[in-house]
């Protein structure tokens, strides 16, 4: 079982991981999302990649949200699936509902990476599953 | 049974003329009529005392159908939002009282809610118990103007 995802840095040195968002059957879309600890919601898309990944629209609106550049923008709320850790795990996604600008970025924040230990390399880094007590990892 | 009926005390409660006499039946049926037709219109209800509802030509919005597709259905979200919110406002003391900093999503159509720990739990809550229903969420407490925040970089 892989308990691990490597992510890397851009060149505003940022981290980054390529997610893959279940569409349907064995197809997945690859998603590159920023690693944000400031985040508190698990997974943040733009309109694109939602349409894209086929995630059910709904009628779940969000609170505001804002954006780099201080705009607020609506957003709203769908579950998708991804593969985490070696599994496919359920997970809420926070739809933006604009096409993704040249400064936006997807986002996974802490509801996601709760539970996982961190390991920031020079070049790379690692994000591990935290062992469950007296279980094992997944 | 001998029945006398008071004919001058059984017409005291209608309306009547200065003079003393009894307005006509239809007259009466017409003021019933103009009132009636009143009550149906806020504009008209305004307008005697100057103090029923204030005018409004807003319909409460309905949800039917598909929701609108991904970058689309501004207006209706908007919407959405906005009924949540009002719904917030009026929990809100309640609400930071008994859940502070907890998620909650709330059912628009209903006014019912859902807390939880994380929006992820609490969304999957809201979802076994109302479905597809419109919802909004937030953080109780999160702002002081009520609105729940999430700052992107």
């Amino acid at each position: 079982m892989v308990s691990v995802e490597r992510g890397w840095y851009n060149e505003l040195g940022e981290p980054l991981v390529t997610l893959q968002l279940h569409i349907a059957d064995d197809d997945y879309l690859p998603i590159e999302v920023l690693v944000d600890t400031g985040f508190n919601r698990g997974l943040l898309l733009f309109a694109g990649e939602a349409r894209a990944a086929r995630l059910p629209p709904t009628r779940s609106a969000s609170a505001k949200l804002y954006l780099a550049d201080g705009s607020p923008c609506s957003a709203r709320s769908t579950f998708g699936y991804i593969r985490w850790m070696g599994e496919l795990k359920e997970i809420e996604v926070l739809v933006v509902e604009h096409d993704r600008g040249e400064r936006d970025k997807c986002l996974i924040g802490m509801e996601l990476l709760k539970h996982t230990d961190i390991l920031f390399g020079p070049d790379d880094f690692h994000i591990h599953a935290l062992l469950p007590e007296g279980g094992q990892a997944g | 049974m001998d029945v006398r009926v008071d004919k001058a005390s059984s017409t005291r409660w209608l309306p009547q003329r200065p003079n003393g006499r009894v307005i006509g039946a239809a007259t009466a049926a017409g003021v019933f009529m103009l009132t009636a037709v009143a009550s149906r219109f806020d504009w008209l209800r305004a307008l005697p005392n100057g103090k029923g509802p204030p005018p409004s030509r807003e319909k409460p919005h309905s949800f039917t159908g598909p929701a609108p597709e991904w970058g689309e259905g501004a207006e209706e979200l908007q919407n959405v939002a906005t009924r949540g919110l009002d719904i917030y406002a009026r929990l809100r003391t309640t609400l930071e009282a008994e859940h502070p900093s907890k998620c909650i999503v709330i059912n628009v159509d209903t006014a019912e809610f859902v807390v939880g720990d994380t929006f992820g739990e609490t969304h999957r809550k809201f979802r076994e118990r109302f479905g597809d229903a419109p919802s909004w969420d937030g953080r109780i407490g999160d702002a002081e103007s009520g609105l729940g925040r999430t700052r992107l970089v």
